[in-house]
C-alpha cells in the first residue's frame, strides 16, 4: 500500500509541473479564395529578436517546394527534422486549417512572435504572410493575412 | 577455336540487345490488345501497383519519352498532394512520429481539423 501511495505521489509530482508549463492553444487559419492550387504553410514562430525559435506546423508534404517558404527555408536550410510529426496536407483556397495543441506558457507575453509563410503553385510567394506577436491579451483576435490567409487568430 | 568462340560470344551479345527491346514491344502490344478485348480502360496510375519486371521498365521508359514530349514533368506533381510524407525525402506526417522537441509543442501530435 505504502509503495503505491509513493508511485502516485511520484507520478502527481511530474504530471502537475507539466501541466503548469503548457496550454492548450488553437490555431485558426481561414485562406483567401485566392483562385490556386491548396496552399503551403509554413507556421513558426521567432524570439524577439528575431531569430527563429521553432516550428509549429507544416501544411504541405513535399519537401521539393519549401524552398519557396523563402523565411522560414531561410531560417531552417528546409531541416525536415524541424516538421517531422507537425506535418500535414496544403490548404485549399477558401478552406479554414484548425491546429489544436499544448504550447509552451513561456510563449506568451515573453516577445514571441509567429509567423506564416505561403506559397502556392504558380502564384507569387508570401513570406510572412501573417506576424502576430503572441500574447495574452492578443488571443482570439483575427488578424488578417497579407496575401494568401484571409484570416488568423489563436485561442486558448 | 578462338576467333569462333569470340565470334559467337559477339553475335550472342547483339542478338540479346536487340531482342529485348523487341519482346518488351511485342509485349505491349499483347498487353494493350487483351485490355482492348476486355473493354477495360487503364488507368496510367494502376501501373504502380504491379509488380516490378523488365517489361515494366521498357514500358516505363516509352512513357517517360511521350511525358517529355507533349508534358511539362512538374504537372504530375500537382496530382498526389494527398500523397504527403509517402517518400524517403519527405517529413514525417503528424502522428507517424512524436512533434520535434523544440521546446514549443507538448502533450503528442497536435489535431488538425480542415474545413
Amino acid at each position: 500500500m505504502k509503495s503505491l501511495l509513493a508511485a502516485l505521489a511520484v507520478t502527481t509530482a511530474l504530471t502537475v509541473p507539466g501541466l503548469a508549463l503548457a496550454r492548450p492553444v488553437t490555431l485558426t487559419t481561414t485562406m483567401a479564395n485566392y483562385g490556386g492550387a491548396g496552399a503551403y504553410l509554413a507556421i513558426y514562430v521567432t524570439d524577439a529578436n528575431g531569430r527563429y525559435v521553432g516550428s509549429l506546423w507544416m501544411a504541405g508534404g513535399h519537401s521539393r517546394y519549401y524552398q519557396h517558404l523563402s523565411d522560414w527555408y531561410r531560417a531552417t536550410g528546409g531541416d525536415l527534422a524541424q516538421i517531422n510529426g507537425i506535418t500535414g496536407a496544403s490548404v485549399g483556397a477558401g478552406r479554414t486549417l484548425e491546429i489544436s495543441f499544448d504550447l509552451a506558457d513561456s510563449l506568451f507575453d515573453a516577445g514571441y512572435t509567429l509567423h506564416i509563410d505561403a506559397a502556392a503553385e504558380d502564384m507569387r510567394e508570401s513570406p510572412n504572410d501573417v506576424s502576430v506577436p503572441l500574447t495574452t491579451q492578443g488571443a482570439g483576435q483575427t488578424v488578417r493575412g497579407r496575401r494568401y490567409v484571409a484570416g488568423f487568430r489563436y485561442s486558448m | 577455336m578462338k576467333k569462333t568462340f569470340a565470334l559467337l560470344a559477339v553475335t550472342t551479345a547483339l542478338s540479346a540487345a536487340l531482342a529485348v527491346p523487341a519482346l518488351a514491344d511485342r509485349m505491349n502490344a499483347t498487353e494493350a490488345q487483351a485490355s482492348t478485348e476486355m473493354g477495360a480502360t487503364r488507368v496510367r496510375g494502376d501501373d504502380d501497383d504491379r509488380g516490378f519486371s523488365l517489361f515494366r521498365i521498357f514500358r516505363r521508359h516509352h512513357d517517360d519519352d511521350d511525358h517529355r514530349s507533349g508534358h511539362d514533368r512538374h504537372d504530375d506533381d500537382d496530382d498526389d498532394d494527398d500523397g504527403y510524407g509517402r517518400a524517403g525525402s519527405n517529413a514525417a506526417p503528424a502522428g507517424t512520429v512524436p512533434p520535434p522537441a523544440n521546446g514549443l509543442i507538448g502533450g503528442g501530435a497536435p489535431t488538425v481539423r480542415v474545413n
